[in-house]
């Protein structure tokens, strides 16, 4: 395979001229295309990602519903039982997740 | 380059306006829009697309948000109340704090609000059996 070489210079320059395409479309007709095609990308990704999103989405509900001070996962594990009562798919989840947390903070 | 741009631009339009808006997009255009909402805080955009995604735990986790927030705020109440009978506070303080209390409350009931909307549309899922599209994300979990 052929040695590739790799041009700083030639990134750069093909960076700036980038740019300045962008900026000069954007002055002619004030649409942002990178904008637009960026906001396409980010969707696209996110729609393949969503089952790693909604688990974020859960790790940082589970992060909100500590109260500030403990690391105490039984106190946690109260206050989300408290307030899932009826929400008893979510509520499953979470004190999986909780007893998960429980038992390594006890290994 | 100029005709890809106006094209990129009428389709971000088109999807994100009266496309999106008639639910005739994919579930999980919706799916996303409402994580993208949550993770902003925006909850009433998230309640506005949670009907067309038909998603039970979303709607489960929009609710203990709200659930959450709710708490917080009424702490924020408890703690502006007892700071509001104190003998100590000048008349200006007072005001201050019946001022804070106004607004805590109207966040309050805004975010009940909110939790209403969000278990009316709970119920609808559940009545027309809708469990959402299944989704593994048991190895993405990160106990923090």
């Amino acid at each position: 395979m052929a040695k590739k070489d790799l041009s700083v210079t030639g990134a750069v320059v093909g960076g700036v001229a980038g740019w300045v395409a962008e900026v000069a479309i954007m002055e002619v007709t004030g649409h942002h295309i990178t904008t637009g095609l960026l906001e396409l990308v980010g969707a696209v990704a996110g729609m393949v990602r969503l089952d790693q999103r909604l688990s974020r989405s859960l790790t940082d509900t589970l992060e909100r519903a500590k109260t500030g001070k403990e690391h105490d996962y039984k106190e946690v594990k109260r206050r989300i039982d408290e307030l899932t009562e009826d929400l008893p798919e979510l509520r499953e989840i979470l004190g999986n997740m909780v007893d998960a947390g429980i038992s390594a903070q006890q290994a | 380059m100029l005709g890809l741009g106006l094209l990129v631009r009428l389709g971000r339009q088109v999807l994100a306006g009266p496309v999106a808006d008639a639910g005739l997009l994919p579930g999980g255009y919706y799916r996303h829009l409402i994580l993208a909402a949550l993770e902003d805080e925006d909850f009433a955009g998230a309640l506005h697309y949670l009907k067309w995604a038909e998603n039970p735990l979303l709607a489960q986790i929009i609710v203990l948000r709200l659930r959450l927030l709710s708490a917080k705020h009424r702490r924020q109440v408890e703690v502006v109340e007892e700071l509001a009978s104190r003998p100590d506070l000048t008349a200006t303080h007072r005001e201050r704090c019946q001022a804070l209390l106004a607004q805590e409350n109207r966040a309050l009931e805004l975010l009940k609000e909110y939790e209403e909307k969000a278990l009316a549309l709970l119920l609808r899922f559940r009545q027309i059996g809708s469990l959402g599209e299944p989704l593994d994300f048991s190895s993405d979990i990160n106990i923090p």
